[in-house]
């Protein structure tokens, strides 16, 4: 056990935000295997997913400081910074190269660091493993048509009107779709 | 209306498919401040990242751990070039700053001191004064490194061309020898060769009493001969043959002695292409000088008691100079 390893999420990411690497590797310990498997699910090629693991912890060492301390939630916040690194490397794929926005620090602040909400509730990776049972019991919960609108926006980084031309549906019917998905998850997770 | 417009927003943003110009106006939308349910947003940002939690986990491989901590490192090893730099070009703006009369005064002030420390060379606590000596020294010194380069240089050129010269000198010298040696070899395997083809003859001259005899053929046109070399003392001989005719199944060749009209049987001969020596034993020991004659002779069978068969060649003893003559 690791002098850091008793220490909360907030803590760690406090001390990354001062360059302490001994932070980072608990952090990492901590985090790899649920932000490998993530990055695994939306690019199958296990090497590009491990150099975007990689790419994902570089980034938690030089952006850690524009983590908003006060508001609590490390866990979304990685995860998500690790969802939108791995979906923005899809999207580059499937993109025309005229599309492309260059990627450099600029871009990365605005379109990869998550913004979260002022006003979200504390989340760390210990309390997210303990939600596991209940989240697969709320993802059941969902219609298939949510889950698979949940799907194509999450782990495959369509966009509404992506979606709207895949499924053949009307922009508002998928807006509308995905909005009543996330109203559900969370319902049946408050709920269960 | 509205309302629902924001909660759809709302959900497209947490969920990642707003596309990308409704995101960065959703997003600006919400770095300004702009109104937004209270906590909405927080929640279903949380309940989408719960989402990977029910994957089956799996362990990326150990060396990207090694590959992380290698990345942290670059950068740190950025972070101090690109701040070492920008230390630099901060002095600039200050010097910058200074105004410009400010910058001809200090000027003016170094040119009174150097004209003064030309003059008056004195050593201070804080080193050599300036002067134009030490302003050639400096020129001198900012060569030196260039002149030791281009030296150092020309230095590795020789001895690299010096040790090429001497490489392929011993390399000739190698060739040389190995000639040599494959020479020597070779002399050495004649001279094994032939002491073994003469390893009969040379031991038989460890005789004192060796006497030679030349065997030449009754028929002087034949190309036969033969030499005999016998010890009495000893009771052998050798005896070597050449051109010898080829003899029929059952025929040999018979070597005899003869001494006052009584023939002796030495040897009974098969000639062979390997054999330049046959060793000849049990010479009866007879005076040299009542010898008359050597005779070779084909016989139809071996160990006849007396000459049957053609004779082919003869000798005698050689006479031994007189003494008295010379």
């Amino acid at each position: 056990m690791g002098k850091y390893s008793g220490l909360p999420d907030l803590a760690l990411l406090n001390k990354i935000s001062e360059q302490d690497a001994r932070a980072l590797e608990e952090l990492y310990d901590r985090y790899s295997p649920i932000l490998y498997s993530l990055i695994n699910k939306i690019v199958p090629d296990k090497r590009i997913a491990e150099i975007i693991l990689v790419e994902v912890f570089a980034i938690i060492w030089k952006k850690a400081n524009q983590f908003d301390l006060g508001k609590g939630s490390v866990y979304t916040w990685v995860v998500t910074l690790a969802r939108n690194r791995a979906i923005d490397n899809i999207k580059r794929t499937r993109s025309s190269n005229e599309l492309l926005d260059v990627y450099d620090d600029e871009y990365e602040d605005f379109f990869i660091i998550p913004l979260l909400d002022e006003q979200i509730d504390s989340l760390d990776f210990n309390t997210a493993m303990n939600i596991k049972p209940k989240m697969a019991e709320a993802l059941d919960n969902l219609t298939d048509a949510q889950k698979y609108v949940l799907h194509l926006s999450y782990y495959e980084g369509y966009s509404l009107d992506e979606i709207s031309n895949k499924l053949k549906l009307p922009i508002e019917a998928v807006r509308e779709k995905i909005m009543s998905a996330v109203h559900n998850l969370k319902e049946n997770l408050l709920g269960s | 209306m509205a309302d629902k417009a924001i909660d759809q927003m709302i959900s497209a943003f947490a969920t990642g498919s707003l596309d990308r110009d409704n995101f960065i106006q959703f997003k600006k939308y919400l770095l300004r401040g702009g109104e937004i349910p209270r906590g909405e947003l927080g929640e279903q940002q949380n309940v989408m990242s719960l989402i990977p939690i029910i994957l089956e986990i799996e362990q990326p491989d150990e060396k990207i751990k090694e590959q992380v901590a290698k990345k942290i490192i670059e950068i740190q090893e950025k972070i101090k070039t690109r701040e070492l730099a920008n230390a630099e070009q901060e002095r600039v703006p200050l010097i910058e700053k200074l105004s410009g009369e400010r910058i001809l005064q200090i000027a003016e002030l170094k040119k009174q001191k150097s004209l003064h420390d030309s003059e008056i060379p004195r050593p201070t606590a804080a080193g050599p004064p300036v002067t134009r000596e030490s302003v050639k020294v400096k020129t001198v010194h900012s060569t030196i490194p260039w002149i030791l380069i281009i030296v150092t240089l020309i230095i590795l050129i020789i001895t690299t061309l010096y040790f090429m010269k001497l490489n392929s000198d011993l390399e000739e010298q190698i060739v040389e020898i190995r000639n040599q040696l494959v020479g020597f070899q070779s002399e050495i395997a004649n001279t094994n060769e032939f002491i073994n083809d003469h390893l009969g003859l040379i031991e038989f001259f460890n005789y004192k009493d060796v006497k030679i005899v030349n065997l030449i053929p009754i028929n002087a046109a034949e190309g036969s001969w033969g030499r005999l070399l016998i010890s009495f003392e000893s009771g052998e001989g050798l005896l070597q043959l050449k051109n010898m005719p080829g003899l029929e199944s059952g025929e040999v060749y018979q070597l005899w002695m003869v001494s006052k009209d009584v023939t002796y049987p030495l040897s009974t001969i098969l000639p062979r292409v390997d054999v330049k020596y046959y060793k000849i034993s049990n010479i009866p020991y007879l005076p040299a000088k009542d010898i008359n004659l050597f005779r070779i002779t084909k016989e139809s069978r071996a160990d006849v008691p007396s000459p049957e068969g053609t004779a082919y060649l003869y000798g005698i003893f050689l006479k031994e100079p007189d003494k008295k003559r010379k």
